[in-house]
């Protein structure tokens, strides 16, 4: 023990980082640059941490879209600033960027978070400060019951069951089980099959979960296989569903197998391989854009926004950027009917009818801050590696 | 000596009290405030755990579960069953304590670091508890509920599964409500710093001793009479207790929980804070908390400039991690403190300890 | 009227059922196995219960998707990524290790403990930026995906599922059986096994007698890394590849090294066989909703009846019949 001297060189590294630290908030907060004529908007997204492949893309979606409005002469004149936080998918850490945002960066609207936890934990602080926010996060719990100043863009839970057992009822599959992944996603999934499933006349037979880093989930499709399902439904995102697909086809369960909008990305058809063949679930219309009939009116938005994002990236546009596209897409159209007063901005938002974005044709109303209703699904099946619309 | 020690806690505490009553003078925006609010929360779940790892020599990694605790029991008694928060804090604190003694029972009667292992297995097994709690009321509840003639809610309570529990009220004192940045502050900087004295005058009572005691040499302190299985007990029990208290602050501050924020990582950023304010220095903890979190804050802001460089989070706050540990074991409060007495002292002083006992006695002799 | 006929057919029909679970929980239990065995080797050298084993599986997985399949890389035979991939976690590992060799002298456990979680926070956030955030799919080391097994009809009745049978599980199970053998000789048989070993049991009377344990511990640390990328690299093909995977797979092959005895060699083979099996019938039989936790209550009732490991109470038992 008292042979240990401490050397002083790395200590007074470290220090210097930490002293760095506690300097670097006053020094980058109080540096918040103000462009006069600029409308200040601000982006949360869970950039970092388990639910980066969500925020990812958001992030990279706004990125790319302001560009391209300031590139055209902004809002009415108005470049567009838009200030990010990432909070690395942490409920405190997206309190402490909402509440900057606001106050530091006085912002008249907030895009993001991209998860319903995050959006949840901002929620109490947005309502207090009267800021118009649109979350990327598909959760119920956020706008049920209606938040005033609260909208989101991603579709619904509620939408995508519906669309799901709304193929199992015309196929007649009465017998289903489910399996989900143990996360938010999976969770709201399995409450909503739960709901609705009695409606439909279906019954829910078998309900399985598996983690979201499980290795092999053969045990619970076992029970699956045990049970007299017709159907299987599976609630989750990469790689879980993945490794049911493949489970399955080992096991030689043939029944029909749905899943959620979770895997509408490449990603699944990648890491299922073959097994992904036949799988249907609902989806986002990106990802058929190109199938859809020339009088759908999000065919043309759709296309232009996949191929202006594989310009700009290099990469196939998702689902979750769709997200981030119509959220501020909304705020940058009621900008510009009605100016940066954010009581007007918020009265015209809910205001909005029929605005045509990625994720479906929005029409909100004080009782609907979601402004979806399950057109926005298409029914897609995976055929030869990729996805072929249903009828 | 002894009469010595209560008056340097009581010098700190002063000091402490002043800093916090002024800081928001200072802060221009009260958004500012937010940060130093979560560093009074997470220094109360800190300083508990600096104790069990400081004096009596026992890691925890499951401390989000007692945290969780405090936090869920909170979130449900006031939600669903109509309690006063003030009376849902203690509940949960009640609850951890409870848990915890059941936990650490077992581990702590041996030598080793057992504790560490069931503590990690005790933190995964609330996640998935929290994360998979059935959203039905079993069977045997609901008969129940039908028997006492009450609804079936009230029996089994939910904890929202992973989409969370929303709508937790915050704290109010009659119609005082701690609603602003600024009075939610205030709150839990008092919570804390009763939080620190306390833990100071355990250090420095007799239970203090023989915990250090303990830690120097547990041969040594068992020959003396000292039960040591009983104090480490106390003190895993304590630092329960106040890590449900700092859970029941969080649930009320930020009126949500949900199970992502109570995961593995989370234990092992509190056993971080703990190692960078120094192990056994009660005083650290707020530096501990307050360094991971407004490190944390910085990088966001950083962040925001340059975008990629939120991808760094992680490695940067691992290699702080690393080399505090590989290069000052005793934390930046103990090895800061050593160096200026070292100086003060000239370089013929001695040399530095991981057990503050014989600091203190350089420092008072 | 079928009703009988129907429960009869559920019995029998169970066989291929237990079968089935069997294998897959045998492959699943021998990854964690072969992790428990990379705790046990760095615990019985240093005493260090190293937190960052789960990542070593990682590397070992990524390392192997990036140098055969991944659409910008080299595209290398498997016979020889596979090598290069446990080189690279070997690297890893030592130099892990040689940070670890100045504290170990004289700083607590609970530093040393904290220094290899950082160390895996260091490896996730790395790992993190140079493959992406999203799962990868890795090829499988033989071209024949699996055999479907059917039991004769007699024992199982009519139209009984058939047993599959995974050829990369049974790539899992094999390599898990040779790096046992391996490791027993290595530790029983050869100088250097036995130099690590005597460093485990006494430290200082390992230096007297001439054996360098700086080195030893650098060893012990890479040879627990080439452990962990072999497990890492055999599973990925059945578990898709992430950042994130070794988290969890360290988590429960930390467990099953408790529950088999920390430093325990054969207990913790046998332990990370058994949580395996076990955890996969209880997901079948019992709820998978809790199957996650099922490896950490045992670990929790491991340590209140016996801390030393589940061996230690069969030993035990012996000695008091």
């Amino acid at each position: 023990m008292k042979r240990f001297q401490v050397s002083f060189m790395p200590a007074l590294v470290v220090l210097a980082i930490v002293a760095l630290a506690f300097a670097g908030v006053a020094l980058v907060s109080s540096t918040a640059q103000a462009q006069k004529t600029a409308y200040k908007i601000g982006a949360i997204f869970d950039v970092t941490g388990p639910a980066s492949p969500l925020g990812t893309p958001e992030q990279e979606t706004v990125k790319m879209l302001v560009k391209q409005i300031n590139a055209k002469g902004g809002i009415d004149g108005h470049p567009i600033e838009v200030i990010y936080y990432d909070n690395g998918s942490d409920e405190a850490k997206s309190v402490m960027a909402m509440k900057k945002l606001i106050e530091a960066d006085k912002v008249v609207a907030i895009i993001g978070p991209s998860q319903t936890g995050t959006t949840l934990a901002c929620a109490e602080t947005v309502q207090a400060a009267k800021v118009p926010m649109i979350s990327c996060a598909a959760g119920n719990a956020i706008n049920e019951p209606v938040k005033p100043w609260i909208f989101k863009t991603a579709q619904s839970d509620v939408h995508a069951v519906k669309k799901v057992l709304d193929y199992c009822k015309t196929k007649r599959l009465t017998r289903i089980a489910i399996i989900t992944v143990a996360n938010a996603f999976g969770d709201s999934g399995k409450k909503q099959i739960e709901v609705q499933a009695p409606g439909s006349r279906i019954s829910v037979v078998a309900r399985e979960s598996f983690g979201s880093n499980d290795t092999d989930m053969k045990a619970q499709l076992m029970r699956i296989r045990q049970s007299n399902a017709q159907a299987v439904i599976c609630w989750g995102t990469n790689p879980g569903p993945a490794i049911i697909a493949k489970n399955m086809k080992e096991l030689g369960i043939r029944l029909p197998l749905l899943m959620s909008h979770g895997i509408a990305n490449r990603k699944f058809i990648e890491l299922a391989g073959p097994a992904a063949e036949g799988v249907i679930f609902p989806a986002g219309k990106l990802l058929v854009a190109d199938t859809l009939p020339t009088n759908d009116p999000q065919k043309r938005v759709l296309q232009a926004y996949a191929s202006d994002f594989k310009k700009a990236y290099g990469k196939e546009a998702d689902t979750f950027g769709g997200h981030a596209y119509d959220a501020l897409m909304l705020v940058c159209r009621a900008l510009d009917k009605v100016g940066s007063d954010k009581t007007k901005l918020r009265a015209e938002l809910e205001k909005t009818k029929g605005f045509v974005g990625i994720s479906g044709v929005f029409s909100f109303s004080t009782k609907d801050h979601n402004g979806l209703d399950e057109d926005a699904f298409a029914m897609v099946v995976i055929k030869n590696g990729d996805w072929a619309r249903l009828k | 000596m002894t009469r010595f020690r209560p008056s340097l806690t009581m010098i700190s505490a002063v000091v402490g009290i002043l800093l916090v009553t002024i800081v928001p003078c200072f802060v221009k925006n009260s958004y500012a405030l937010v940060p130093l609010t979560f560093i009074a929360i997470f220094t109360i779940v800190v300083i508990g755990l600096n104790l069990l790892m400081g004096y009596a020599g026992q890691v925890s990694l499951g401390h989000a579960a007692f945290f969780a605790i405090g936090a869920y029991t909170s979130g449900i008694l006031t939600t669903q069953y109509g309690f006063s928060p003030w009376l849902a804090m203690p509940a949960g604190m009640v609850l951890a304590g409870l848990v915890a003694f059941l936990v650490g029972m077992p581990c702590l009667r041996l030598h080793g670091h057992y504790l560490a292992m069931a503590t990690l297995g005790f933190g995964m097994i609330i996640y998935i508890l929290l994360m998979q709690w059935p959203d039905f009321t079993p069977m045997p509840f609901e008969r129940l509920g039908a028997l006492l003639h009450i609804p079936a809610s009230l029996v089994w309570p939910t904890t929202g599964g992973a989409s969370g529990l929303v709508d937790i009220p915050e704290l109010a004192v009659g119609p005082f409500v701690f609603h602003e940045n600024i009075q939610k502050f205030y709150l839990t900087w008092a919570f804390a710093i009763l939080a620190l004295l306390l833990c100071a005058n355990i250090v420095n009572s007799r239970v203090g001793r023989a915990l250090r005691a303990v830690h120097g040499s547990e041969a040594a302190a068992a020959t003396l009479g000292v039960n040591i299985a009983a104090y480490k007990i106390q003190v895993f029990v304590l630092s329960a207790v106040l890590a449900a208290l700092a859970g029941s602050l969080y649930a009320h501050v930020v009126n949500f929980v949900s199970p992502p924020t109570f995961n593995f990582i989370r234990s092992v950023d509190f056993v971080v804070m703990v190692v960078i304010g120094g192990m056994a220095s009660i005083w650290g903890a707020v530096l501990g908390a307050g360094t991971i979190v407004l490190l944390g804050n910085w990088l966001q802001d950083v962040g925001a400039k340059y975008p990629r460089f939120a991808e760094f989070d992680l490695i940067i706050h691992s290699a702080i991690l690393i080399l505090v540990m590989i290069f000052m074991p005793a934390g930046i409060v103990c090895t800061v403190r050593d160096a200026v007495l070292r100086w003060l002292r000239g370089r013929t002083a001695a040399p530095t300890q991981t057990a503050p006992a014989h600091v203190e006695e350089v420092a008072t002799k | 009227m079928t009703e009988p006929v129907y429960a009869r057919k559920r019995i029998m029909g169970n066989l291929p059922d237990i079968l089935q679970l069997l294998f897959t929980g045998l492959a699943v239990g021998s990854i964690y196995a072969i992790i428990a065995v990379g705790f046990t080797v760095i615990f019985s050298s240093t005493q260090v219960v190293n937190f960052a084993q789960g990542e070593f599986v990682m590397i070992g997985a990524l390392v192997s998707y990036w140098l055969v399949g991944a659409e910008h890389g080299p595209h290398l035979p498997l016979l020889l990524a596979l090598p290069l991939a446990v080189l690279t976690a070997m690297f890893v590992g030592s130099a892990l290790g040689w940070v670890l060799m100045r504290p170990l002298k004289d700083a607590s456990v609970t530093t040393l403990i904290i220094i290899t979680v950082g160390a895996s926070m260091l490896m996730h956030g790395i790992a993190s930026m140079l493959w992406g955030k999203d799962p990868v799919s890795v090829t499988a080391f033989s071209k024949t995906s699996g055999y479907s097994l059917y039991l004769p009809a007699a024992l199982t009745g009519p139209d009984a599922y058939p047993v599959y049978i995974g050829t990369q599980e049974l790539w899992v199970m094999g390599l898990a059986a040779l790096i046992v053998l391996l490791l027993t000789f290595f530790f029983n048989k050869t100088m250097v096994g036995k130099a690590m070993r005597a460093v485990s049991v006494n430290r200082h009377g390992a230096r007297l007698i001439g054996i360098n344990v700086s080195r030893m511990v650098v060893g012990a640390f890479a040879l627990s890394a080439a452990i962990g990328a072999i497990a890492g690299a055999a599973i990925a093909p059945i578990s898709m590849a992430s950042y994130g995977m070794g988290t969890m797979l360290g988590l429960k092959g930390f467990a099953a090294a408790i529950v088999g005895g920390l430093g325990n060699f054969p207990g913790s083979v046998i332990a990370g066989l058994l949580l395996g099996i076990m955890e996969n019938f209880s997901a079948t039989y019992i709820s998978s909703q809790y199957k996650d936790a099922f490896a950490f209550i045992i670990l929790l009732v491991v340590l209140v009846i016996s801390p030393n490991g589940i061996v230690a109470l069969f030993r035990r038992r012996r000695a008091r019949a």
